[in-house]
């Protein structure tokens, strides 16, 4: 695939946009959690994971089971300035103007200990490319006033973040998300594309079956809410260490769900999120058969996500290697993102386990806070002026647009580490005719 | 019959196989010594081939749980060493055990052994502090009670140096006394019935692994493609079949009970080779092969007993 020649303007205008708004993250101290005691919602988290254009799920927790648990959805009309008045008089005014949705999933999680209280409100029937102001009730105590956009329905430029593995190093991990709100916040800014989800590539918490440790994901993931209230849509793939029953009642999935399945962000980009530990080559496989096709003829834009990585830049290949890479190359996706390996990756093109200009890039393994492993450069996939390999907490920015997809690592701290762009692919070639 | 039923009798022809070992002379005695010699062979062949695995796993594939535990910062469990320093030692490590291969080829020592268990011991612990392995569903437990899962599914790969440690491999002809080779048979058929309990805990509970091995297998050994409930489905009663197995295997001595946990620890062993290939996954099949020589050596241990039996009946009738 043929790439745009660099610059380095572009990368000194980004590292310093990054940098600027992210520099004080370290040294400030991060937003106090809310607080999870009675029935004070807390750990609020917005799930995507069917069509974020018309639905999205609002899951929060409580320390006691409570009664009644709502969410306050009030839609905004385009010409409606909310943030111009005044921030106390915001939830008032969200309030009078919202309808109420009752949390149609409550239950406690599956854990003997320690005791909490999950609440799915699935908010469906709304409208693409729109800002919707939330409050989160539980037995009359309100969340803070909060809001999120919905997908877009037209084809406009969308970025997407995309990282994986913040199962240990807990103060880095509450650094990037901070780090996240603020570049989630930043993208719209004028001019700036604006960032509509953030996809984590597994390996949340080290034990999946243990709700102590993802009650502190869930607490910590909190300061992936901008200051402004802008709530950080996370698109989850499950990964080797969140193994259980917890999984799906963190994310609002049904409860034998297997987390494999797709979702546009706008009517050009398709994100399939896959998931390396159920089986590979039975049912997954053959949604990804079916899958595969149907999204490639109609985006122009066509991605996976999922955690044990293929072509590893530290550990050896997962059995996807075989079971899912010469599906991906027949249908020519444009990128894949994987985790699981610690460390910073983007392969060079691959094709037919031979670097091609028409292959498949690979990137990604995984910073969210997790210590860093050296990566093996000298891999045939690696070793190339194509590739680049390196450590570092990051996180990878995604942009679309009708020309090219951009790829930047942003390090913690707002250095951009690897920016890489790949063009559109011929409309033949999407097809998947080699 | 119970298993105190079962261990009385046991015990007891261990002390007519000692007698006999002292006092007979003549082909009956060679042939005793033949299929004793037989049993510590097993072993010995077993250890080796789990060595020459484990080998490949530290040195070549390198991504352990061992060296993922040294790795790990200490407050998920791990050891917090630097990556350089853990790979190092893993090396080390790995050579040492295939210089222990080696050993127990040509002339095995407790020394030598007893590194060994321990090694395995350590793999074990460190799959348990850094939960790898498989996940063992049950809500109802407590999640640090289900982390104690790698011991089960590991307990072969223990056991096996440990019984030839305890067996005292360089005597062949003259078995330690009747106690120790009681309670080396009994830890060894213990040890089988475990990982076959744990082992089918985890294909009745579908382990999308166990899934997948069948259905690539099957593919690529008779061309066959599965479906993935056929597959959980047959995982389910291959589950029902082992757990009855490992029960059946410490509570009566039926020789057609070992003889298929042998031949089943050995068809799931090949199974990784069918599936997954011979490059990626021979490591991994050496590494499973404690769970056909266990079984194998416990099974030629009954008939050794049988035989005994049959031979003190025909003695006292004469």
């Amino acid at each position: 695939m043929p790439q745009p020649s660099r610059s380095s303007t572009p990368l000194l205008w980004f590292f310093f946009l990054i940098a600027t708004s992210v520099g004080s993250v370290q040294s400030s101290t991060a937003r106090a959690d809310a607080v999870l005691e009675g029935v004070n919602p807390a750990q609020w988290r917005l799930v995507w994971n069917s069509d974020p254009s018309t639905s999205a799920t609002l899951c929060w927790s409580t320390a006691l089971r409570g009664h009644q648990h709502r969410v306050h959805l009030s839609r905004e009309e385009p010409r409606e300035n909310v943030e111009a008045a005044a921030p106390a008089e915001i939830p008032k005014r969200i309030l009078s103007e919202a309808i109420v949705i009752e949390a149609q999933r409550n239950g406690r999680y599956s854990a003997t200990s320690p005791e909490l209280y999950f609440h799915h409100a699935e908010l469906s029937q709304l409208e693409p490319a729109t800002k919707y102001h939330v409050v989160i009730e539980s037995d009359g105590q309100r969340s803070p006033a909060m809001f999120f956009v919905t997908a877009p329905r037209k084809d406009v430029p969308v970025s997407l973040l995309f990282g994986a593995d913040s199962r240990s190093g807990l103060p880095e991990r509450r650094q990037m998300n901070a780090m996240l709100a603020k570049m989630f916040a930043e993208s719209y800014r004028a001019k700036r594309v604006p960032i509509l989800a953030f996809a984590h590539g597994g390996d949340f918490i080290v034990d999946g079956r243990k709700l102590d440790l993802w009650s502190r994901w869930m607490s910590d993931h909190e300061l992936t809410v901008a200051a402004d209230g802008r709530l950080l849509p996370i698109i989850p793939a499950r990964g080797n260490h969140d193994d259980g029953e917890i999984f799906n009642e963190v994310f609002a999935f049904p409860p034998q769900d297997e987390n494999y399945y797709s979702l546009d962000l706008g009517p050009q980009v398709r994100l399939i999120t896959l998931n390396t530990e159920t089986s590979l080559s039975g049912d997954q496989l053959t949604w990804l058969k079916a899958e595969l096709p149907s999204s490639r003829s109609q985006r122009r834009w066509l991605l996976a996500q999922y955690h044990r990585p293929a072509f590893p830049a530290v550990k050896i290949p997962w059995i996807n290697l075989v079971q899912w890479v010469p599906l991906f190359e027949e249908h020519n996706v444009d990128l894949v993102c994987e985790g699981d390996g610690h460390n910073i990756k983007r392969t060079a093109p691959i094709r037919d386990y031979k670097i091609d200009p028409s292959g498949v890039v690979y990137i990604g393994e995984g910073g969210l806070g997790v210590g860093q492993r050296t990566p093996k450069a000298g891999r045939w996939y690696l070793n190339s002026s194509q590739a680049k390999t390196g450590q570092g907490h990051h996180v990878q920015l995604l942009t679309f647009d009708r020309a090219k997809l951009s790829y930047r690592v942003v390090l913690l701290g707002g250095e951009v580490f690897d920016e890489h762009y790949l063009s559109v692919r011929s409309p033949l070639e999407s097809q998947g005719s080699k | 019959m119970f298993i105190s039923n079962s261990l009385s009798v046991e015990s007891q022809l261990v002390g007519n196989y000692n007698a006999g070992m002292t006092s007979d002379v003549g082909n009956t005695g060679n042939a005793r010594n033949r299929l004793w010699g037989l049993i510590l062979w097993t072993l010995r062949v077993t250890v080796v081939l789990q060595c020459v695995g484990n080998w490949r796993w530290l040195t070549q594939i390198v991504e352990t749980p061992l060296l993922h535990w040294l790795l790990n910062p200490t407050d998920i469990g791990g050891l917090a060493w630097s990556e350089s320093t853990a790979l190092a030692i893993q090396q080390v490590v790995g050579w040492l055990v295939l210089v222990a291969a080696g050993s127990v080829l040509w002339r095995p020592h407790v020394a030598v052994l007893a590194l060994l268990v321990f090694l395995q011991s350590l793999i074990t612990v460190a799959m348990w502090q850094i939960a790898e392995g498989y996940s063992l569903q049950a809500s109802w437990a407590p999640p640090q009670l289900l982390t104690l899962f790698p011991f089960a599914t590991q307990l072969a790969r223990i056991a096996a140096p440990l019984g030839l440690m305890l067996l005292g491999p360089m005597s062949a002809g003259r078995p330690r006394g009747d106690r120790r080779i009681e309670l080396t048979m009994r830890l060894l058929r213990w040890a089988l019935a475990i990982v076959f309990l744990a082992h089918g805990i985890e294909a009745w509970q579908q382990n999308p692994k166990f899934v997948d091995l069948l259905i690539n297998s099957t593919q690529r050994t008779f061309g066959l493609d599965i479906a993935q409930s056929t597959a959980e489905q047959c995982l389910t009663w291959i589950g029902i079949v082992d757990i009855v197995l490992a029960f059946a295997c410490v509570s009566f001595r039926w020789l057609t009970v070992l003889w298929w946990m042998t031949f089943w620890a050995g068809a799931t062993t090949i199974s990784r080779l069918a599936a997954n290939g011979w490059e990626m996954s021979w490591h991994e099949a050496l590494a499973r092969v404690p769970h056909i020589g266990v079984a194998l050596a416990v099974v030629l241990w009954w008939h050794l007993l049988k035989w005994e039996q049959a031979t003190t009946f025909a003695a006292e009738n004469d």
